[in-house]
């Protein structure tokens, strides 16, 4: 049997490929370039997703959820968890968590940390053991054991400098003497970015009373379960208790805790799809990996018109090989060859680079997410990523050598043996390579747009969060906890908190914000039809100018000590809440209500007084800055919780003393817990500045891309044209009408690419003004005008220099090349 | 020699030489080339391979320059021309027929007719029109014009190529072997219908290495080793043409 591949065939390709150095290196890198960043963003996705976490039976431990697959996971009513856990039988070890902010002391400064509070069988669960001590056990939930802490790795290294000692000694958890049983090792922070682990409390485990207390579930699925047996048995559940606790309120606000009593559905997810959260985040890495594939097929696209102008360079002699009775399915293969080792050499390339990259992200999350991300956020190249790359590559290989051989097999290699011109050869290639050019053109185009655009998104997000000058800021959470049971006693607490700190010498500046939560709001001289039509609102209380929080005063006036208790009720709202409700006037002097502040201030309109910018830093997603808000004078509303922001000079750690000293100096028994802002900014900052530098990275690949694509494309379409451009100059073509033909040539065809790639933008760009508001348009031309006149050079650069060639040559010189 | 009427002379060449330079060695392709080129003229330039026919087409169609030598178009010496006149010049006044003839691919037969009319700035869409037409009726390919190259035989592409190459009405046509790629039977119109625009009162230079071929012209050019050796007159310009009438009768 004759062989098909030989090994002096491989020699042949290989030789082909070391004979043009210049080539074969561009092809080499764009590939790997291309594959590299699609193997980068699937690893990524792929971890952050659907791999199975990195614990013993992974794969059966699930979280377990009321609400939809499709929103976010939300945890259960405690009272409602505690009654189906009993009828779960899909599961087995199935317990609650719920993570929490404690304030924990050492060396008399009290960090916010975050806790998981838990039932001792998750550990059993997540199939670890403590490193130091020992884990949670049963005995610790009984109603009168002794308050137990389990330490994680990071804080016991850094709050505790690593005493080795520490298993045994008492601690002040939330103020509360509590004694260190363990301290868990390295890198274990389950369910997902714990610090610390306390024992859950009765009220979550089984609570008496069925109100708002809200708990996390876990469990692993017993063998022979599918996750979507479990989730259908969640979900009966969910619907039976809900029939047997309806709703309180049958409608009204949407807020946090009347949804939670109206969901009746609920379902289990890996932990992994937990953290992604809802479709929105899905469809975000489906965007990301989808534009990665963009990049990785236009990438295969440039390689393949690169080979394809070394196909048509042999063509005769390939010809020649056909003429002289080499089967056509070797001579395939021998084409393949050189496709075969520029996929090798790009997918070795790749690898590297992406293995890189991961680790380079690696070490970004563990500086900025300070253990807070998730456990298994461990970015490597892996089996998956390797069997990943074998398909991305055997794709390449199919891509770039099927276009090229595209000729091979559908030529007359007779005619083009008598011919050049002639044959069926010419006009259909030619179409199709002219067809390609227009959809690589159409890809490039698109690239470079979403990348603009998404840059530029980017970028007014990262000016959005650099209007705070986080130097010298400092803030703490106060939790009064039970003994202020009074609105009075709080406001009066509050008062006394800042009439210290403002006395204080080191401190420049002090703002408490308390924070009420979401309410529906009422404008004067509105009707609504129905009360869930009034539009819901954050809602926080300020002791002062909001300039501490980046928020300028644009008109009126700022709140002050002077709202007192028995003032004019007044309010402050934010620029973009003021447009919205009084788009044509000026909100100063309109008056608003906002319902559920309690029944004294319940049905008072409050006076606009002051509107003032918009203060992302309070929203709640940092890629989704609240830009609607109401402040209320600080004395006059009761907020749930409190925080104090001070400006000092002082050192941080000092600074945290200030604030910790000066609450406690009226009352020992508050907890305060810091939040190094400073930190906490450079976190977001760097992830920013991480996002950007990727995106760059990405533009500047693209940008890459477009400029060896085209030009690839274009001197290709030069150098197959060159004895027609001999032909025409022969006519009596100038130099002028030569270069002018191929330049309308390109534009035209960059033109149909601008076209269908801006058609096939539109639902991004839809997307992004959504979200952008519509002054976004003006940025989104300008985009699309960038992009087109950088093309336009792009094509002008690209048709220049081989034309330039081709007509430095003799017209009699030209002729010869057939 | 002393004859400068311009009415008779089309193109005359002085001395020409064309040396092509590459690392390993000199190729001295023409030397000392005189030639003298009439109107109404029939020439056969004939040669072994290599000897440097195709070099005396490419410099007689301003496609190259010659290494030195004096190159006369209608009594003008060319030799100086910047590369935009000599492109005019291509245009206007020479028409080129090639042995692979390079009809564009991507465009119709009768755009490629069209081609270097469009090129022309004295020429008016009408009147290309015409142009067009009447050259595609003399090569009898009227009905062929839609239709793109690679739907044609050798034969009926060389024939557009003449259309193309008469339509702009040269003073000269150059035929660089215009039957090299062809069968014998598509040769012989090809051949026929270079003599009958010959008889007409084109001018016409044909390089061939074929010896009956070139014994049908009226003037025949020998080259050797980049040399003229032989330069003979087979017949006078009016006797060629009733020869050549009855010879388009006989078949
Ligand atoms: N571009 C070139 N570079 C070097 N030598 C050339 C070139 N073109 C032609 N020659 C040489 O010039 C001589 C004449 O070539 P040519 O005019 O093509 O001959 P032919 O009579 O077969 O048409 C040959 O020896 C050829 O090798
Ligand atoms: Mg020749």
């Amino acid at each position: 049997m004759r062989k098909l591949f030989t090994k002096s065939d491989l020699k042949h390709s290989f030789r082909l490929l070391v004979k043009s150095p210049g080539f074969t290196l561009l092809s080499i890198l764009v590939l790997a370039g291309g594959l590299g960043l699609s193997v980068f963003t699937f690893t990524l996705s792929y971890t952050m997703a659907y791999k199975t976490i990195p614990l013993e039976n992974g794969e059966s431990i699930v979280e377990v959820c009321t609400g939809s697959r499709l929103n976010f996971c939300w945890p259960f009513k405690a009272f409602e968890f505690a009654q189906i856990r009993q009828n779960i039988t899909s599961l087995e070890n199935v317990g609650i968590y719920a993570n929490q902010r404690v304030a924990v002391e050492s060396d008399d400064i009290v960090y916010g940390i975050v806790a998981t509070r838990t039932e001792w069988n998750m550990f059993a669960l997540s199939a670890t053991d403590a490193a130091q001590g020992r884990t949670l056990q049963s005995f610790d939930q009984n109603d009168n054991a002794e308050p137990v802490v389990v330490l994680g790795h990071d804080i016991w290294q850094q709050q505790f400098n690593a005493d080795s000692e520490i298993v045994g000694k008492l601690i002040a958890v939330e103020s509360i003497p509590t004694r260190v049983v363990g301290v868990m090792p390295e890198g274990y922070r389950f369910p997902a970015g714990a610090e610390v682990w306390l024992p859950a409390t009765n009220a979550q485990i089984s609570p008496l009373l069925n109100d708002l207390v809200t708990v996390s579930a876990y469990g692993r699925l017993k063998s022979g379960v599918s996750r979507a047996e479990a989730s259908t048995e969640v979900d009966n559940l969910m619907r039976n208790i809900r029939q047997q606790y309806p709703p309180l309120r049958e409608s009204g606000l949407d807020t946090y805790p009347q949804l939670l009593e109206r969901v009746n559905t609920g379902f289990v997810t890996s932990l992994p799809m937990k953290m992604m959260g809802g479709i929105d985040s899905m469809v975000a890495l489906a965007i990301m990996n989808l534009l990665a594939g963009l990049v990785f097929l236009l990438a295969c696209i440039n390689t393949s018109t690169l080979l394809l102008a070394r196909t048509n360079e042999r063509l005769k002699d390939t010809s020649i090989r056909v003429a002289l009775g080499a089967p056509r399915l070797r001579l395939l293969l021998q084409t393949m060859g050189e496709s075969i080792l520029i996929a090798v050499g790009g997918a070795v390339i790749a690898v590297l680079v992406a293995g890189v990259s991961l680790e380079v992200f690696n070490i970004f999350i563990s500086s900025t997410a300070e253990g807070q991300a998730p456990f298994w956020w461990n970015f490597a190249v892996d089996e998956s990523t390797l069997i990943a790359v074998v398909v991305f590559s055997l794709f390449m290989i199919m891509v770039t050598s099927a276009i090229p051989n595209w000729r091979l097999i559908n030529g007359n290699f007779n005619s083009v043996m008598q011919d050049g011109s002639r044959g069926a050869v010419g006009l259909r290639s030619g179409r199709f390579s002219r067809a390609l050019v227009v959809i690589a053109i159409a890809m490039i185009t698109l690239l470079l747009y979403l990348g603009t655009l998404g840059g530029t998104a980017l970028l007014s997000f990262n000016q959005v969060f650099s209007v705070v000058d986080s130097r010298n800021l400092h803030s703490a959470t106060l939790n009064l906890g039970a003994q202020y049971d009074e609105a009075d006693e709080r406001l009066q607490f509050n008062r006394s908190v800042l009439a210290a700190l403002v006395q204080r010498a080191d401190v420049s500046e002090v703002l408490m914000l308390g924070s009420v939560g979401a309410r529906a709001i009422e404008q004067e001289g509105e009707i609504y039809a129905a009360p869930d039509q009034r539009p819901t609102v954050p809602i926080q209380t300020a002791s002062g100018a909001l300039d501490i929080i980046g928020s300028t005063l644009l008109e009126g006036r700022s709140l002050s000590a002077l709202d007192g208790e028995e003032s004019e009720r007044v309010a402050v709202i934010s620029q973009s809440l003021a447009e919205r409700l009084w788009p044509d006037e000026s909100a100063i002097g309109k008056s608003l209500r906002v319902s559920s502040l309690g029944a004294a201030e319940e049905d008072v309109w409050r006076r606009v007084v002051g509107v003032t910018t918009d203060t992302p830093v309070t929203g709640r997603d940092m890629f989704a800055p609240e830009t609607n808000m109401v402040y209320l004078p600080l004395n006059q509303v009761d907020a749930e919780s409190v925080s104090v922001l001070i400006r000092s000079v002082a050192e941080p750690g000092v600074a945290a003393r200030i604030i910790t000293q000066t609450v406690h100096q009226i009352n020992s028994a508050v907890s305060v817990s810091i939040t190094d802002w400073a930190q906490q900014q450079q976190a977001n900052a760097q992830a920013l500045k991480f996002g950007m530098s990727v995106i760059i990275g990405c533009g500047a690949f693209s940008f890459l891309l477009a400029i060896t694509g085209i030009f690839g494309l274009a001197k290709n379409d030069i150098n197959v044209h060159a004895r027609d451009i001999a032909t025409r100059r022969a006519l009596g073509a100038t130099d002028r009408i030569i270069s002018r033909t191929f330049v309308l040539r390109g534009s035209r065809q960059v033109l149909i690419g601008f076209v269908l790639a801006m058609l096939a933008g539109l639902p991004f760009t839809m997307l992004i003004l959504q979200a952008m508001g519509p002054q976004f348009l003006l940025t989104a031309i300008l985009a699309a005008v960038l992009v087109i006149s950088v093309l336009f050079s792009t094509v002008l650069i690209a048709v220049y220099h081989p034309i330039r060639r081709v007509l430095a040559m003799e017209p009699s010189e030209a002729l010869k090349y057939e | 020699m002393t004859d400068k009427n311009p009415s008779r002379t089309a193109i005359e060449l002085k001395a020409i030489a064309k040396v092509y330079s590459t690392e390993a060695l000199e190729t001295h392709a023409l030397q000392n080339i005189n030639l003298r080129i009439n109107h109404g003229e029939f020439i056969a330039i004939a040669g072994q391979s290599g000897c440097g026919k195709s070099t005396l087409l490419s410099i007689l169609g301003l496609l190259d320059t010659a290494s030195s030598g004096e190159y006369l178009l209608d009594g003008h010496n060319a030799s100086q021309l910047s590369r935009d006149e000599r492109a005019r010049l291509r245009n206007k006044e020479i028409g080129f027929i090639f042995q692979s003839f390079n009809l564009i691919s991507d465009l119709t037969i009768y755009e490629n007719v069209e081609l270097p009319l469009t090129y022309r700035t004295d020429l008016d869409a009408p009147e290309i029109e015409k142009r067009v037409l009447s050259a595609l009726e003399v090569v009898g390919m009227t009905t062929r014009m839609d239709h793109f190259p690679s739907q044609l035989s050798g034969g009926q592409q060389q024939r557009a190529a003449v259309a193309r190459a008469i339509a702009g009405k040269p003073a000269i046509l150059l035929a660089d072997e215009p039957c090299g790629n062809l069968d014998s039977k598509n040769a012989e119109i090809v051949m026929q219908l270079l003599e009958k625009l010959n008889q007409d009162g084109a001018t016409i230079c044909m390089v061939t290495h074929d010896p009956t071929s070139a014994r049908r012209a009226q003037r025949y050019v020998e080259l050797f080793d980049g040399q003229i050796v032989q330069d003979e007159v087979l017949r006078s310009v009016n006797r060629g043409r009733n020869q050549n009438e009855k010879a388009v009768h006989e078949i």
